[in-house]
């Protein structure tokens, strides 16, 4: 017996060891989610959805605001629309004792929608049962919670990892997408990167515009999204300024949310009225943006969306 | 409570320290310890229908001690119905109720009536047919005066619900296992050992293969319609290493489970993906599934020592209700009959007992004759398969149409896929360690056993760290659902 014990206890914590260096190895190549629950917690935060996550970098803002907490917590349409969900993990990402923060509300019509035909019934809301919901230690790195609970896929991507993604520490998602229209000032990438033909831009556009109109048929408006939306701005008012913010994007996808709520401006305009805050609608830099797809900024845009926001906010 | 969780490792070691640390020198202790651990296993499910569990052992541990005190044959024969009825019925309430409603309703709807009956909400108790097919047979074999009825509640409450096999068998006789409580257990190192390497295969079956293959196997099922021929057939060749990687992965840890408490189980899988026909195929798949049924249904109809037209009956008999315990939908019906019309020839022609020994014994190549009849069995079944992983009778068609299509000749998708060829990697791992030890218990019972100790060692840690890097994402075993 103590020698059956002795032998599968070293063999157990041996491996158990190597399970816990692995863990350690976890960074921005290994998944778009991770990074964003090992920083500490922080007092101003870009919020949203995968269009937020790419588009709004934070080392930007910080230079162009002066500061040096602007901090990108937007993750995907699936995970982050507003609601109790979301509003629960950004209060865990909060610093308690701030009140002199900045929070970057990105709005679009998805994010107030629901892919429910019952989109007012919370329990049919997808990011219920996803790790957003139950991941409770947001600042610990690593952070086993999510390692263990929410990640979802194969553990050989800590180690070895083909994604084009890449998550910074500032919590923006880079995609390393080079695309045609700034060959020339494409750089030497510092990390795998794909390079996209006019052609390959196009069909890659096309698709997600059709993922869109299906989702189309799914999706609707929720009255509850819209009411956790107004939750959160209260709730960060008390910590900060807040501001609302609709990002560019193509010029087919504009169509498309159009569609499906064509009074999107003016709902948020009276929320911004009713909040008294700042709503900005950055849809008219559309054609001057570069989009990975017909949702999301390439790096460069992003950059470029963001100065342009900084801009704005300073003149507030 | 999953094999494949977090819970379970911590759970497991803590049952293990009680029970041969602090409980070794008492039986009664250690069945406690035993019936405690495995209500608490089940009771992380769903704690509500622990009663159920309770309420079978108690009806079969009452009739089997009133049969050992009768000599009565008519009494007897009543306890034995009355047996029969509470758990069938308990069954058949709880996984057949609503497709026997459903049924009616289109019968009704064929005749031009439509009816709108009210259907329950009954959520599937996890593991009721493995547990009541396993009381069950101990009250048979009592009746049947093939073991004595025991006095002993707590050994055969640990009988039924003994954790390892509780929600996804083996289906254990009383015969083999209930002894088994009654006798002090002595720790055997060797045992214990075998039983951690029968552990790691397992679970390497069920996390790396059955997940990975899980994958796709999900997207190309679920969408069959917009999948070219060849992809749908990659979908189907898949599903039939899902299943088998599922399902014997958790035989092989509920067995090597066992093993560390010092009992042994049935054998239940015997590389059955080897087999030259369908009927060693099933000498070698769900094993104690078939010697259930073959005991307690086949034989009883008179099995195959009675005239053609009823050794046919028996047979679909069989099949059908093998079917059926799989699940309610008519999918199971007929990947049951199927399997009963792959059987039959073999049974008319008295060729169902040809390979008895495992195929190329003694030597480390099959010949070209056993390849083609492996090939031949694995094709038959994964056909059948279809049906079995298909929603509807009419989602399986429309697979088994699109496979025989013109694009069945075109480059399957996802075939250049990373994760892909990690699948089929690891699917031609399984397959190659398998074959190599198809002689024995599973994989991992002789293979390396005579390396030098540190290699051995870093043997089981490339395996430990296969499972760790590349398992899929944590799936429930399919059987959880039958």
């Amino acid at each position: 017996m103590r020698a059956f014990l002795a032998k599968s206890s070293l063999f157990v914590f041996l491996f158990l060891g190597i399970v816990l260096i692995i863990f350690h190895k976890a960074d921005g190549n290994f998944d778009p989610f991770y990074m964003r629950f090992t920083t500490p917690k922080q007092s101003s935060l870009i919020l949203g959805t995968s269009k937020a996550a790419q588009g709004l970098k934070p080392s930007v803002l910080n230079r162009e605001l002066n500061r040096n907490d602007v901090y990108n917590y937007s993750f995907t349409l699936r995970l982050s629309p507003y609601g109790p969900t979301y509003l629960k993990s950004i209060k865990r990402k909060l610093k308690e004792s701030s009140n002199k923060g900045i929070f970057i509300l990105t709005v679009d019509p998805w994010s107030i929608f629901a892919d429910s035909k019952t989109p007012n019934d919370l329990k049919t809301f997808e990011e219920k049962s996803k790790f957003l919901n139950f991941i409770k230690s947001t600042d610990k790195k690593p952070n086993y919670s999510y390692l263990i609970n929410g990640y979802e896929d194969m553990y050989i991507k800590i180690l070895y990892n083909k994604s084009l993604m890449f998550l910074h520490s500032d919590g923006w998602l880079e995609v390393h997408i080079d695309n045609f229209k700034n060959k020339k000032n494409r750089k030497k990438p510092n990390h795998r990167s794909l390079y996209f033909d006019s052609l390959r831009h196009k069909r890659h556009i096309d698709a997600s515009i059709n993922r869109y109109l299906k989702k189309k048929a799914t999706y609707n408006f929720s009255e509850i999204r819209i009411k956790y939306l107004k939750k959160t701005i209260q709730e960060l008012k008390l910590k900060g300024d807040v501001f609302l913010v609709r990002l560019p994007v193509h010029e087919d996808m504009i169509e498309i949310e159009n569609s499906i709520m064509s009074n999107f401006n003016d709902e948020m305009e009276k929320i911004s009225n009713e909040f008294e805050i700042d709503y900005f609608n950055l849809t008219y830099l559309n054609s001057k943006c570069i989009f990975n797809d017909a949702n999301h900024l390439n790096r460069e845009s992003a950059a470029y969306v963001s100065k342009e926001l900084a801009k704005m906010i300073n003149q507030e | 409570m999953l094999f494949n969780s977090i819970d379970f490792a911590i759970f497991i070691p803590v049952v293990f320290a009680l029970y041969w640390i602090v409980k070794s020198k008492e039986i009664k202790a250690q069945n406690a310890l035993l019936l405690i651990a495995s209500y608490t296993f089940y009771a992380f499910w769903d704690w509500r229908f622990l009663s159920l569990i309770v309420f079978s052992s108690l009806t079969d541990y009452i009739i089997g001690n009133r049969l050992s005190e009768t000599t009565n044959k008519s009494h007897r024969k009543l306890l034995l119905i009355t047996s029969i009825s509470a758990n069938i019925g308990l069954l058949g309430f709880f996984k057949y109720c609503n497709f026997f409603i459903d049924s009616f309703v289109d019968v009704f709807s064929f005749f031009g009536t439509d009816l709108d009956p009210n259907r329950l909400n009954i959520i599937l108790p996890i593991g009721i047919s493995f547990y009541t097919f396993q009381t069950l047979s101990y009250t048979i074999d009592v009746h049947n005066n093939k073991i004595k009825a025991t006095k002993d509640w707590l050994s055969f409450f640990c009988f039924v619900s003994f954790f390892p096999q509780l929600v996804a068998g083996p289906i254990e006789r009383a015969k083999n296992l209930l002894p088994q409580f009654h006798k002090k257990r002595v720790f055997d190192r060797y045992k214990a050992v075998d039983g951690l390497r029968q552990i790691l295969w397992g679970l390497f079956k069920k996390v790396v293969v059955a997940d990975n293959c899980a994958f796709y196997v999900n997207q190309i099922f679920n969408d069959a319609e917009s999948h070219s021929g060849s992809t749908l057939f990659l979908g189907a060749i898949l599903f039939a290493f899902q299943i088998y990687g599922d399902f014997s992965g958790y035989s092989d840890i509920a067995i090597g489970t066992a093993r560390l408490f010092g009992f042994n189980f049935k054998q239940n899988f015997a590389f059955p993906y080897f087999s030259r026909d369908i009927a060693e195929f099933w000498r070698r798949w769900h094993m104690s599934l078939s010697t259930w049924f073959r005991d307690y249904l086949y034989i009883p109809l008179g099995g195959s020592r009675v005239k053609t037209g009823n050794k046919i009956r028996n047979i679909f008999i069989i099949f059908l209700v093998s079917g059926f315990w799989h699940g309610a939908n008519y999918t199971f019906i007929i990947w049951g009959i199927l399997n009963a019309l792959y059987f039959l020839p073999l049974l008319l022609l008295n060729k169902n007992r040809q390979h008895l020994e495992v195929v190329a014994k003694g030597n480390l190549f099959p010949s070209i004759n056993e390849i083609t009849a492996m090939l031949l069995t694995f094709i038959a079944t994964v056909f059948a398969w279809i049906f079995f992983r298909a929603e509807s009778v009419s989602d399986a068609i429309i697979y088994i149409k699109n496979i025989f299509s013109k694009s069945f000749f075109t480059r399957p998708a996802f075939l250049d896929e990373e994760k892909m060829l990690l699948a089929l990697g690891f699917i031609i791992m399984l397959l190659i360690l398998e074959w190599l030890q198809r002689g024995t218990k599973h994989a991992l019972e002789k293979f390396a056993l005579n390396w030098p100790m540190p290699i051995r060692f870093a043997f089981y840690y490339c395996i430990a760290i296969i499972i760790f890097l590349f398992g899929g994402r944590e799936q429930e075993f399919i059987y959880f659902q039958f």
